[in-house]
């Protein structure tokens, strides 16, 4: 009794999680103003998240949360509230150009279909032992590990110098 | 009810939803009219390529740790980039008083 209880909490909850991933997105893209897209935005990357957790791991379950959720998401709030102008915003009405995400992904989605048959699943995504990751980060994967923090310390100090530049053009 | 029984374990489903993901991040890429819009369509984009990697590297690969660290990887370099792109989103609002793309012609021919 109590066990399939706990079983349709994890279904309803797994289900949740693709609803806030889709609606989300859908809600990021179609949506008029830019509020609205920040929030749709930040819902679709919890359930990522959620996904991340389901497919056994947790670390970067959390790491998506705190980077996105806790510093991109931040930023684009930044960005939405210093470059807001309401007559710019919106959504251009769909056309034919809407067909080429359709094709594109419809063709990808059935070549990817196509090359998993026969492939026989080797793992579970609920027995995983993710205690390695952090002697991995800092033996065989030192040199991408370093040359990213310079990046990211490149990156940040870039943005700061050119949204600092107020140079008049025109 | 076997088969959606076992589908939170299951690759396709993960497959078939990163997908999904990457065609609405599309769209948005293609519909938007502010670079903001772009940035966030751009982010979806980014998700959908994390997901199908952390899928993939569970499923079909023998070692999982190694999807792991590159979707750190892509977590990280998607933080830079989004830090690039709000700096020349502010510049371009400062200079042209708009961020919309169908105003930003002024290398147009």
């Amino acid at each position: 009794m109590f066990d399939t209880v706990i079983h349709d909490v994890y279904y309803l909850s797994f289900a949740m999680i693709l609803v806030l991933v889709l609606g989300g997105g859908i809600i990021a893209v179609t949506s008029k103003s830019l509020i609205y897209c920040f929030f749709g935005l930040v819902g679709s990357l919890l359930g990522v998240a959620g996904l991340y957790y389901n497919l056994g791991s947790p670390l970067v379950a959390v790491m998506q949360i705190m980077i996105y959720i806790g510093a991109v998401c931040v930023a684009i709030a930044f960005g939405v509230s210093l470059t807001r102008k309401s007559e710019d915003e919106g959504v251009n009405p769909p056309d034919i150009k809407a067909a080429i995400p359709i094709v594109l992904v419809t063709a990808m989605l059935g070549s990817t279909l196509k090359g998993l048959q026969g492939r026989h699943i080797v793992a579970s995504a609920h027995k995983i032992d993710e205690s390695r990751i952090g002697w991995m980060l800092l033996k065989e994967y030192l040199l991408p590990f370093e040359i990213i923090s310079i990046l990211l310390t490149v990156a940040v100090l870039g943005a700061v110098t050119i949204a600092l530049i107020n140079r008049r053009i025109g | 009810m076997e088969f959606l029984a076992t589908l939170p374990n299951n690759l396709l489903l993960y497959v078939v939803v990163a997908h999904a993901l990457f065609a609405i991040g599309l769209y948005g890429m293609l519909f938007r009219r502010t670079l903001i819009g772009f940035l966030i369509s751009l982010e979806l984009l980014l998700q959908g390529v994390g997901i199908n990697i952390m899928a993939f590297g569970t499923y079909l690969v023998p070692d999982p740790m190694q999807a792991r660290i590159t979707t750190l990887f892509i977590i990280g370099i998607a933080a830079a980039e989004a830090a690039v792109f709000l700096g020349i989103a502010v510049a371009v609002f400062r200079n042209y008083q708009t961020i919309g793309v169908d105003e930003l012609s002024k290398l147009k021919g």
